[in-house]
Formats: structure tokens, sequence, C-alpha cells
């Protein structure tokens, strides 16, 4: 993909994409690569970092780093899972809503203006005090509720494309509107999906924070990054330190999705902003 | 003997940003009612060395070397008001896009009736007869009607006229039609030739025609003058340069006409017999 | 001598858009190897001739038959199927925005033929020594439209519209965005082009950028063909009072060889005539 390729020339997407890298590693690797189990007590509460237990232990004695390790795929899981949901749910039928008619561009304009009224975490919590407690679930509810976005820039790339003099070109070549859609709509979405997503997944990853933090989505007492953080804050006068840990691996994971969304849009900025110059310049 | 209007002499101007030199040396004399034209396209320099000429070179460009003299006065030494005064009355000028002249909101009259009055200090109602006059005299149909309306009610060569008209509201003894007739249809771009070359015939008017088509310079101008990347590679009288084009930029353009435009097939004797017609 | 069937025949074309005329009884015939240039200004419904030649709106009434087939009253589907055969091709005015600004050139000159269903290393080698043709090489394939010049980008276009090996190709204002070195350029091509045998169709509003390339030259006038007739007659002898206009308004080096009375005379006829 040119676009990786484009991202990974500059330095802030050199940063973003190995900072990222890392993470998935984490999310990959990180209940194997855990120390300790991150469920087992021991009589050790609240002890400062030390060579058992590199990060100390938290109120009950548990390692927190491998607590952090252990809670990292269901961080990331969640971040990504509301970023996909929220692609497929938004983007698809925003590229459909260009070619399917009037009814059908009609019906998804409407639904979208609902989504973006109800606010996505208050919703979240809802939705979870209904179905039940699990990641899954609540993710999957903000992922619908953040779809309109990837509506939207679907919506505006096809639009833009198929009004095009080069996919008229491509109509006077015999082209279908499939054919179209795949070799000249796709290349014209891609970018601005791809920042939609970083930025899904940085949002996203803050809800997975947020909602493990006040405790919704996950059952205790599995890790997750939110739920090292809220009951770290719980004993902040025994180790002050503590909260740090979680909160810069959200933060810079978070970083790492914004860089990378920016990244991408100068990747797309820089042949944009050739093109414009040409075409201004007559 | 005529007086020369207008005389560039070695104009340099430069881009302090790039420190490239825009315009190199570009020399020439406007005699009072003579038509010059100058050829070059887009980065040639054409537009800086007109835009110099009237003062309004944009910042941050500079002129580094070369005098422009107006109407016997070296315009180094102009002050903003002197400026303010020479511009439409002694030299005024048009370019290629005349709607972005003209304030879209406000009738066409108005428009040329306000250069009257900030110039000539007319009141309202002697504008606007002059305003009415000038519309006539640039050969829009039925001027009180156009007076009127709004530019977007106008086609094209309709706007072109206007500002001509505005142009040369306030007498001046210049006019600069850069690219004036570039974005028009051929007959509409005729009848602004025609135009030009009538106001020059009635009041005198002496012309600068920039165009990057040789042809459109050669119908006004006999005098002309060739623009490559911000030189001069080639002057002289329009026929003798037609004919006998020394520089092979100057060819490329004569040979383009001769090969693929209309010269091709001008013959002097046509012989009637040999048309097949259909429609 | 037996004809050969024209390779584009346009009858009583009318195309309306709303309740506007934009073109009313328009006849053309292009001959197989002829070259006509089709001369209209601002309103004179050229490009809606175009446009319609090619499929791209439909007409109201009259007929336009490709290489003996009526295409006219063609269904969607039709058209696709007879677009892929590529028998009939068309060049843009403006190549950056005919040409897809995410994608190679390469890939948009091997589009036609992808679409015929040739594999790709098959269309990748015929984008080479289409490329070539043009006068072009073959490593451009590679770059972007926005890192060509204009002219490199125009003969991009043609290279696609040959690629097919159609009989005819429509060509809008092929030269009109392009500086003289480039101008110069496309149009040598055009004149291979013609050598070769395609028919080419140009569509200006200036008879004198296509004057050299064309065989024979049909006035537009809003929405009529006014005269048809061999260039040479039409730039020396013009009947009608509309081509004797332009003929005498497009700027030759002859200088003043037709004066500013003559044609002001002629534009008092064109408004009694309408």
């Amino acid at each position: 993909m040119t676009v990786l390729r484009a991202v990974l020339r500059l330095p802030t997407g050199r940063t973003a994409v190995s900072i990222l890298g890392g993470v998935a590693l984490l999310a990959g690797l990180g209940p194997v690569l855990a120390p300790h189990d991150p469920l087992a007590g021991t009589d050790a509460a609240l002890t400062a970092p030390s060579a058992a237990h590199w990060l100390g232990t938290d109120y009950l004695g548990r390692d927190v780093l491998s607590r952090i390790l252990a809670g990292a795929p269901a961080s990331v899981f969640g971040a990504v899972l509301v970023a996909l949901i929220a692609l497929v749910v938004g983007a698809v039928p925003g590229l459909l809503s260009v070619y399917l008619g009037r009814w059908f561009e009609w019906l998804t304009l409407r639904l979208v203006d609902t989504l973006i009224a109800l606010p996505f975490l208050v919703f979240a919590v809802a939705v979870t005090a209904l179905l039940g407690n699990g990641i899954g679930q609540a993710m999957a509810t903000v992922g619908v509720l953040v779809s309109p976005v990837f509506y939207r820039v679907a919506r505006a790339a096809a639009l833009g494309v198929s009004r095009s003099q080069y996919v008229e070109a491509a109509v006077l070549a015999g082209a279908s509107t499939g054919w179209i859609v795949r070799r000249h709509v796709v290349a014209q979405v891609l970018p601005p999906i791809t920042i939609a997503l970083a930025n899904t997944m940085a949002a996203g990853f803050v809800v997975v924070a947020s909602l493990t933090f006040l405790g919704i989505g996950v059952q205790q007492p599995a890790p997750t990054w939110g739920g090292v953080l809220a009951s770290d804050l719980g004993y902040l006068a025994f180790r002050p330190y503590a909260p740090l840990i979680p909160t810069v691996l959200i933060m810079l994971t978070v970083w790492a999705f914004n860089l990378l969304a920016d990244a991408v849009r100068d990747t797309e900025g820089a042949a944009g902003r050739a093109l414009q110059k040409e075409v201004s310049a007559r | 003997m005529t007086e020369t209007v207008l005389s560039v002499d070695d104009l340099h101007v430069r881009d302090p940003r790039s420190g490239t030199e825009l315009v190199c040396g570009v020399s020439f004399d406007l005699p009072a009612g003579g038509a010059l034209g100058i050829v070059g396209e887009s980065g040639s320099g054409k537009t800086l060395t007109c835009r110099t000429a009237l003062g309004i070179l944009p910042a941050p460009l500079e002129v580094t070397a070369g005098r422009v003299t107006l109407l016997g006065r070296d315009t180094a030494v102009l002050t903003e008001r002197e400026w303010r005064e020479l511009r439409g009355r002694g030299i005024g000028a048009v370019f290629q896009d005349p709607g972005a002249f003209l304030n879209p909101s406000l009738r066409i009259g108005s428009q040329v009736a306000e250069v009257l009055r900030v110039g000539k200090r007319l009141g309202r109602r002697a504008a606007r007869a002059e305003a009415v006059a000038l519309l006539d005299a640039v050969h829009l149909r039925d001027p009180e009607r156009v007076y009127r309306q709004y530019p977007h009610e106008l086609s094209g060569g309709m706007l072109q006229r206007v500002v001509i008209a505005a142009a040369i509201a306030l007498d001046p003894q210049i006019l600069i039609a850069d690219e004036a007739t570039t974005a028009l249809d051929v007959t509409v771009q005729a009848e602004i030739l025609d135009l030009l070359a009538d106001l020059r015939e009635r009041i005198g008017l002496a012309l600068v025609v920039v165009s990057h088509d040789l042809a459109v310079v050669a119908q006004l101008c006999e005098e002309v003058v060739v623009l490559r990347d911000g030189e001069v590679v080639e002057r002289g009288a329009t026929a003798a340069v037609l004919h006998e084009p020394r520089h092979p930029y100057t060819r490329l353009l004569v040979d383009e006409h001769n090969r693929y435009g209309l010269d091709r097939y001008l013959v002097p004797d046509f012989d009637d017999a040999e048309l097949e017609h259909a429609g | 001598m037996p004809a050969e069937p024209p390779v584009l025949q346009v009858a009583d074309l009318e195309v309306r858009y709303g309740r506007t005329t934009a073109l009313a009884r328009a006849a053309l015939t292009v001959a197989r190897g002829e070259t006509v240039g089709v001369i209209g200004e601002t309103g004179s419904g050229k490009s809606t001739l175009a446009r319609a030649v090619v499929g791209l709106v439909a007409p109201a009434a009259g007929t336009v038959t490709i290489a003996g087939e009526e295409v006219t009253a063609f269904s969607r589907r039709q058209w696709r199927a007879f677009r892929r055969r590529g028998i009939a091709q068309y060049v843009f005015q403006d190549p950056l925005r005919s040409l897809d600004p995410h994608l190679p050139v390469g890939t948009s000159v091997a589009e036609p033929l992808l679409l015929q269903g040739r594999s790709r290393p098959d269309a990748n080698a015929a984008v080479r020594t289409y490329l070539e043709r043009v006068h072009l090489s073959p490593d451009l394939a590679d770059r972007y439209p926005a890192e060509l010049s204009g002219g490199q980008r125009q003969r991009v276009a043609v290279a696609r519209a040959l690629v097919t090996d159609p009989q005819v190709v429509v060509l809008d204002e092929p030269v009109s965005a392009l500086d003289a070195a480039n101008r110069v350029r496309v149009l040598e091509v055009l004149t291979e082009l013609r050598e070769a045998g395609t028919s080419l169709v140009f569509i200006s509003h200036d008879l004198g950028s296509v004057a050299g390339v064309s065989d024979r030259v049909a006035v537009l006038h809003r929405g009529a063909v006014v005269e048809t007739a061999p260039t040479r007659s039409i730039v020396n002898a013009p009947q009608h009072p509309y081509t004797r206009l332009l003929v005498g308004s497009a700027p030759t080096l002859a200088t003043g060889a037709v004066d500013r009375e003559t044609r002001a005379e002629l534009r008092r006829q064109l408004l009694t005539v309408g």
C-alpha cells in the first residue's frame, strides 16, 4: 500500500507506527510475557518496585506489571472493535448511498443524524446495563454510535469521485459501477478513512479506559488498564506514582494514533497540494 | 518627433525569497499613439513588466535594476500619492478576467460612474451621463440598459468592454491590455481587438498588447517584443519579425501558425470553381 | 468505387437540456480516415454534440451511427458492451481532471484494455508501446499525473484513447490549455494519427488551432451546423455569414487579412440573420 509507504517516509509516521507496533505486540504477547499470575494475590500488598515486581504490587498484592501486560489485550481489542464496527457500519452505507438511489440515501442520512445526536458514553453505559457486562457489547454500541464519521467520509469521497471527469473517462471505456468503485472510489476513500480509523481507535481506546475505569464492561478481577488506574487512584497515599503507569500507556497509545492520523493527512496533503498548485497556475 | 509615453530600460525584477530573477533586462519604448505588442507565455515576465509599469508589483518582488519612465517621469521616485494620480489618468490597464475587477453586487453603471466621480470630481448626474457615453464609446449596444445591469447579466465580451470603459474613463494616454482577450471566444476576441484599434484611432490611445498569441499581437501592433523566461529574445517591426524570425522560439510560434493555423490555407488567389460545399 | 460506410454519422440530432434546445437538427458525417474539425463558440452546442456522439447525453431526436452501428437508443448495458469494444474513444480537454490523480498514469492508460479482459502483463506491454507512439518515455507509466507537464499529460490522455485501436477518436479542445511548445508536440502526434488512418473529430472554439490537422470543417452556431466544407474552402471562401465572421475574426499572421469594416458589417448581418 503506497499510503503506508508514504507514511513511513515521514518521521512522525515512523514514530507512530513503532509505538503502535509496540502496543500491538503487548496486546498479542502481553499475557504470555507476564512474569506472575495477574490474578494471584500475595501478602505483599502495595509494595514499591523491586526485582521480583518491577512495578510493585497493588492493594491485593498482585503484580502490577503482570496486570498491565495481561490487561493490554482487553484495551487494544476494545479499541480495534470500536473502530472496525464503526468502519463497517458507517463506510459501507456511505459508499452505497451514492449509488443506490434517493430512498437509500435519505434513509441513511436520517439514521446518521439520529446517531450523532446520542451521547455515546452515556449510551454505552445504558446498553451495558441492559445487556449485561461484557466489553464486546459495550464496544459494539460505541462503534455504531461513532459510525457517522465513516459514513460521511466515505460518502463525501464517493460523491467527489462520481462527479469527476476521470470517472466519466472510465465510463467511456466501458466501466461498470462496481469497477469504478473498486478502482477509483477506493483510492480516493482510503486516505481519509485511514485518518478516521486512527482517530476512532484513539477515541475507542479512551472509551475502553473510561468504561473499565468505571468498572463497566469488564468483570473484576480481570485486569484492564482503566481498571488498574481506578484501583491505583484508590490507594494514592501509598503509591502516589502508581497511576502514572497506566496513564502514560494510555496517553502514549492515543498520542501515537493521533500522530498516525496526522502523518496520513500529511502524505495526502503533499500530493493534494501539488495538484492544487498545478490547477491554480493555469 | 513623437514623444515616448512609456519607456522601459533594462528592467530587472527579482524575487528575494528564492533569489531568482523573473525579469532580466527588458527594454522597450512606446511612442504616443503607438501600439506595442508583448508576446510571451506564463513565466515569461510579461505580466510582471506590465505591473511594474503600473506601479503594482506585488510584494515582496523588487526592481533591482533598470528604469521605467512613464510620461516623462521616472517611476522609481514616485510617491504612492503621485502613483494614484498617474494611474487611470496617465495609464490604464485591463486584464484577463473582467469579472474579477467588478463588484458583483453593484450595478455596472455605478461602478464606471464611481471612477469618474473620484477621478474627475464629477457630480452624480454628470458622472452618469459620461458613464453612459463611455459605455457607448466601447460599442455596447443600448448603453442605458447596460448601465442598470449587474455584472452577472453580461457576457464575457461585454464585461471586458465595461472594464475597458472604466480604464479609459479618465482619458489616459496609455492602455495596457494583458491577455485581455484570452478567455474570450474568437469572434468576441476580434470585437475587443477591433475596439482597441478603434480607440487608438479615435482618441490617440497608445496600446501595449500582451498576449501569448503572436497573431493577436500582429493584428494591432506595429512593433513587437518577444519575451521568454524573463528575457527579450526578439524585437522589431511586426512585419519583419513575422517574416524573418531570428530566435528559435519566435520561429516556433511562426511555424505553428503556418503549419497548423489558418495561415496554412490562406491562398492569395482562391479559385471559386474548386469549391465543393455542403450546407 | 463502392463507398465505405462512414465511421461516424450524425443525422437530425436534437438535444435538449430542460427547456433549452442545445442542439437542433445537427448533421455530421465522418468518413474512414478523415479528420473533421467541429468549430463553435460558447453556446454553439459543440460540447453537447461531442457528448451525444459518445453517449454521455441522450438525444431527444435524431440518430448517431458509429462504424455502421446505430447507438442512439442504446441501453446502459449496450453502451457498456459497445464501449468495451473500443471502437470510438474520447479525449477530454483537461487531462488534469480526466486522469485519476491517485493512480499512476500507466494504470489509467491500461484501463480500457483491462476492461476488455486483457491480462495485466499484456495491458502493461501495450501501455509501453502506446506511450512511445505519443513520444513519451515508457518509464513515465509509473508517474502520477501531477508529476507530469501539461503536454505530457495530454499525450497520456491521447495514448489512453489509442490503446484499443479505435476507428474514431473525438478530441475536445485538445491543445487549448497548452503552451506553444507542447501544443506543437501534441499536434505532431495527431498528425501522425491522421497519417496512420485513424479518423479524428476535433471540437474547438478556435479554428486556427485545428485547421492544420482537419480535412473538413463543420461550423456550429446556436445549436445548428451552418456550414460544412473542406478546410481550404472554409478558410478562403466561407459562405455563411457566421462562418465568414469566424474566419475573419481568427487571428492570423497575415496582418489585416480581413479588415475591421468587413467584420463590423458581418456582425450587423448576423444580428438580422440571427
